[in-house]
């Protein structure tokens, strides 16, 4: 009971104090592969704190959506954040089922985005609204069958019998706090690693797109061919951007905690309140915007008509990670 | 004294009374409106009087019960049969049919359409008596005689604006499918009769399959309800109906007549104790299709009525996979499995007839003050018509399966019957593949819906039809809210429908009593997650409102979140602020998956050709006809009707002619009896 509320407590703390660090480890190891001396490693915190202060800029053609969506978006990442394991713990809410609760409101995050975008009439933030709910047709399955092939592998490596007894009682492995407990796994099969690893990878593509990296798009600009996140914020200033800057960092470190988890040992008894599992995790997490950075280092982005195709290959991983477990 | 029964007959049947005869006293003075007021108020009084049985009879336990008239047909005594899956179809019928009349007031005013109004509103009640009496039909005759009669009302309800070719052409297909489904349904209840001996419907636990008869039965019933429910292929007569109909109409057909084809789905999906694994199959692969091309479809419209029907379509697929993980799990003896996939089922059908209505009466609204269909055009409505904007966002975020509205209930039950099926051993854990057309459909949804909402009411107008919109009449906007707080409050308190659920679940579930669903489906975490979430909407929206009474410029909006503000135009990189021409329009908005998905959706391009130095003035559009009617369908008709064309001269066209036909024909079977014994 107390060792649950402990790793309850360290779990929001981290959700809401880490965020804004990974963007600056994302842009370090930029700066560090090209050589430059890049921004201080805790810039996005200072440009909240900035923002929080300044005066916003309204435009005179939005209704009430533009100023209450980044609130709402806000609202409903960390709400979704509460559902995510981000340690080697249970998540601080958690419950049969979760997992779609955690799509659902980060869809619910997008669409106020979006929304809000198109409130201020331009066409810019159309045209960043229009590529964010078109990509969204292919993440979203994408996403659901990397979930899909989680709760599979996780009731597989169980030992349990069935995830439903004939009585109608739920065995707790559709729930991500469970599904992702590195303690709550007997039997690990080759096969599962490897479908494991099939969907880690199909999750990263989702990541990078869902957080609006390259090569699917490019943080650092607003007037470039492919834009897409940062375009359909363009009109946001003051305590808006900062909701909006918190939030897609929050998104940043959900995404990249259920990476992390997906290919955590499992059956190695790492259990919950271990010290070296907790700095496991967080170090997982700093290693994967690491990547992320790695990745905008090496790479540009990709033209236009090209991610769709990056996308699909991601929903094909996770097909392919499906039909490797249950064949 | 009267017994639970026969009160629970007695309310039914004169709320049925009241509802088909609703329409004469608009019919005798259609000049006045007088008679619309009256037939109205009788309308809402037998809804209100039906819905007030079913509360009664909900409260009762939901018994089963079934009155037989006392009367020799040859077709056995005529029989009503009520239960609990009957009676949660009826309570859409009655709620939309109350809400849709007193919408049609002000939509379809009596003043502007004397001569139409008066059948709309007879065709109206007539139409909700019939689908109430399909679902309460225990008899093969009754239960045909009142599908029939429903069919001809939609028939008379889609003619209503009888003036535009696009209406008569969308009623004759709309006719052509109500008649072939009709026809497998026929057939199909002689099929059943040949193998129950009886004319009583509906027939549950059979022990075995006899044989090939049932695989008839199965494929007759998906064809005939499916049409009905716009499973495709037989989905081709819906989007343009749908589209040319009224407001109201729309909201009719959509919210309640495409759930009396899932309902007949779901009666034959229980005809056997142990139904075969390919029903199960069937239900979810005809679904997961249905659903994808739906899904696809829906994005690359642009005229927003179609695009709401082909959501509809979408939806039905959706509760037919539902349907299909139910059966799976009856066939695999899943118990589990089939209480998530059959409540998964009903309560999306049940949210389905909320807020597809909703958006229907929300795009009734929209026409009604801009008089044009299509979102072109449009924009920035939400300043002059606030009302219709808050509820129609309501609308789209509960389709759009938003938490905490009611959307996402049941999308959240039918996922997780999805990942119960993935982890179940052996070869039906494919079952969970289509869980990817479901996500696909979410996001499509996402994206018609946002499209929707944002270029008709946010942004800038783009044209001067904006200018004089303002928000519909009382009659008009309270339906809308009524509807869409029964989506929020489902939403936030989905626990009310639990026992609802369980009964009904029960009495559909052809293999002994199923799980409780509150033991599965964690009701309270939905509660407590719509409170914090609209607390928090809450919270923010009164930090909005109150900066706005204290605001400094006329157009600015200022918040307690955004302390300091300065109102300008939005930012344009430098350009001059007043292009709404250049902001996002239907067509461009959904361009890009419209070109992914080119060879699904066959968008059709016209491009006028721009020759000369001084070229005309010259507009290009696209258009995404259904490709399936263009393709399939229309090709297959004309095949047909070639076929059919050679037996045309057996054709007198005198009465004598035929009734020798019939002799003949009964001499030939006469002597064939004869002959084989």
């Amino acid at each position: 009971m107390f060792a649950s509320l402990i790793t309850k407590i360290l779990d929001v703390v981290i959700l809401l104090m880490m965020p804004p660090l990974l963007p600056g480890i994302i842009n370090r190891v930029k700066a560090w592969f090209a050589g430059r001396k890049g921004p201080p490693l805790l810039q996005t915190y200072f440009d909240l704190r900035r923002l929080i202060g300044k005066q916003s800029v309204i435009s005179s053609a939005t209704t009430w959506v533009f100023p209450a969506g980044p609130f709402i978006v806000l609202g409903m990442v960390v709400t979704a954040g509460l559902l995510m394991p981000l340690g080697p713990a249970q998540a601080p809410i958690h419950f049969e089922g979760d997992l779609i609760l955690l799509v659902y409101l980060l869809g619910a995050a997008r669409f106020f985005t979006a929304l809000a975008a198109m409130d201020t009439g331009s066409s810019f933030e159309g045209m960043g609204a229009a590529r964010e709910i078109a990509f969204a047709v292919i993440a979203e399955p994408a996403l659901f069958m990397v979930l899909l092939v989680l709760v599979t592998a996780g009731w597989q490596s169980s030992g349990v019998s069935a995830v439903h007894s004939a009585a109608g009682g739920l065995s707790g492995y559709l729930s991500l706090s469970t599904l992702l407990l590195p303690s709550a796994h007997a039997v690990v099969s080759g096969r599962m690693q490897a479908a494991l690893i099939l969907s880690a990878v199909a999750l990263f593509i989702i990541l990078l797109a869902e957080c609006g990296r390259i090569p699917v798009d490019d943080p650092n600009t607003h007037l470039e061919l492919t834009m897409r996140h940062e375009v359909m914020i363009l009109d946001n200033s003051g305590r808006l951007l900062a909701a909006q800057t918190y939030a897609s960092s929050m998104k940043l470190l959900i995404l990249s905690a259920l990476l992390v988890h997906l290919l955590l040992p499992r059956n190695a008894g790492l259990t919950d309140l271990s010290v070296g599992a907790w700095i496991l995790c967080l170090l997982g997490m700093v290693l994967t915007v690491g990547i992320v950075g790695i990745v905008e280092s090496f790479m540009a982005r990709l033209r236009l008509k090209l991610i769709p195709m990056l996308l699909a290959s991601a929903f094909l991983l996770g097909g392919f990670a499906f039909l490797l477990l249950i064949g | 004294m009267l017994t639970a029964k026969s009160s629970v007959l007695g309310g039914l049947i004169s709320a049925l009374a009241l509802a088909a005869c609703s329409g004469l006293p608009s019919l005798a003075a259609s000049r006045r409106n007088a008679g619309r007021m009256i037939s109205t108020t009788l309308l809402v009084a037998g809804c209100a009087l039906g819905i007030t049985v079913l509360a009664g009879y909900w409260l009762g336990g939901a018994p089963s019960y079934i009155w037989s008239l006392p009367w020799n047909s040859p077709f056995g005594p005529p029989q009503i049969r009520l239960d609990a899956l009957a009676a949660f179809f009826l309570f859409p019928v009655f709620l939309i049919a109350g809400a849709g009349s007193i919408y049609g007031l002000g939509y379809w005013a009596q003043k502007n359409h004397p001569a139409s109004g008066g059948r709309l509103t007879l065709f109206w009640g007539i139409m909700t008596a019939a689908m109430a009496m399909v679902v309460l039909a225990g008899q093969m005759v009754v239960f045909l005689s009142a599908w029939e009669i429903m069919a001809m009302a939609g028939y008379f309800l889609l003619v209503t604006d009888d003036s535009q070719p696009n209406v008569r052409r969308a009623a004759w297909i709309y006719l052509i499918a109500a008649h072939l489904a009709a026809l497998s349904l026929i057939a199909m209840c002689v099929l059943l009769h040949g193998m129950t001996g009886t004319f009583a419907l509906w027939p549950r636990r059979l022990p075995a399959d006899p044989g090939g008869i049932s695989v008839a039965v199965f494929l007759l019933a998906l064809a005939g309800f499916g049409a009905k429910a716009g499973l495709a292929p037989m989905h081709f007569w819906l989007p343009d109906a749908h589209a040319a109909a009224p407001g109201h109409v729309s909201a009719f057909f959509s919210g309640v007549m495409l759930t009396m084809g899932v309902y007949g789905l779901m009666r034959v999906a229980a005809i056997f104790a142990d139904p075969p694994l390919w029903w199960g199959g069937t239900f979810l692969t005809v679904g997961a299709g249905t659903a994808l091309l739906a899904g696809i479809w829906a994005i690359a419209q642009t005229d927003f009525k179609r695009m709401m029907a082909l959501s509809s379509i979408e939806n039905m697929g959706i509760i037919a996979m539902a349907l299909g993980l139910a059966e799976i799990g009856i066939s695999t003896r899943s118990p589990v499995l089939a209480a998530l996939g059959v409540c998964g089922a009903l309560l999306h059908m049940l949210n389905h007839s909320l807020f597809k209505p909703l958006l229907f009466l929300c795009a009734g609204a929209v026409i009604h003050a801009v008089h044009r269909r299509g979102v072109e055009g449009l924009g920035g409505l939400a300043r002059n018509m606030p009302r219709t904007f808050t509820v129609s966002l309501v609308g789209a975020l509960a389709i759009s399966g938003i938490p905490p509205l009611n959307g996402f209930v049941s999308e959240w039950i039918i996922f997780f019957a999805f990942m119960v099926a993935g982890s179940t051993s052996g070869p039906q854990a494919t079952a969970a593949l289509p869980l990817a057309v479901l996500a696909l459909c979410g996001a499509a949804t996402f994206a018609a819906y946002i499209t929707w909402i944002s270029l008709i009411f946010l942004g800038r107008s783009k044209t001067d039809a904006t200018a004089i919109a303002h928000d519909p009449g009382r009659s008009m906007l309270a339906p809308m809210i009524v509807l869409a707080g029964l989506c929020v409050v489902l939403g936030t308190v989905p626990a009310a429908l639990a026992e609802i659920l369980n009964r009904a679940a029960g009495a559909w579930s052809p293999a002994g009593p199923l799980p409780d669903i509150r033991s599965i489906v964690p009701f309270h975490i939905f509660t407590v997650l719509g409170i914090v979430l609209l607390a928090g909407a809450a919270i923010v929206g009164i930090a909005l409102r109150r900066h706005r009474s204290r605001r400094a410029m006329p157009a600015a909006v200022t918040t307690d979140l955004v302390p300091a503000f300065a109102a300008v135009e939005t930012w344009n990189c430098g350009f001059s602020p007043r292009v709404g021409r250049a902001a996002y329009t239907g067509g461009s908005m959904l361009q890009m998956p419209t070109h992914w998905f080119r060879s699904v959706i066959r968008p059709r391009w016209l491009r006028p050709r721009i020759e000369g130095i001084f070229p005309l003035p010259a507009e290009a559009c696209r258009e995404s006809p259904d490709p399936l009617l263009d393709y399939l369908i229309n090709p297959l008709a004309a095949r047909i009707s070639r076929t059919v064309d050679r037996f045309r001269r057996l054709h007198g066209g005198k009465s004598q002619i035929y009734i020798l036909y019939m002799l003949l024909i009964l001499l030939i079977l006469t002597l064939s009896i004869f002959v084989t014994a």
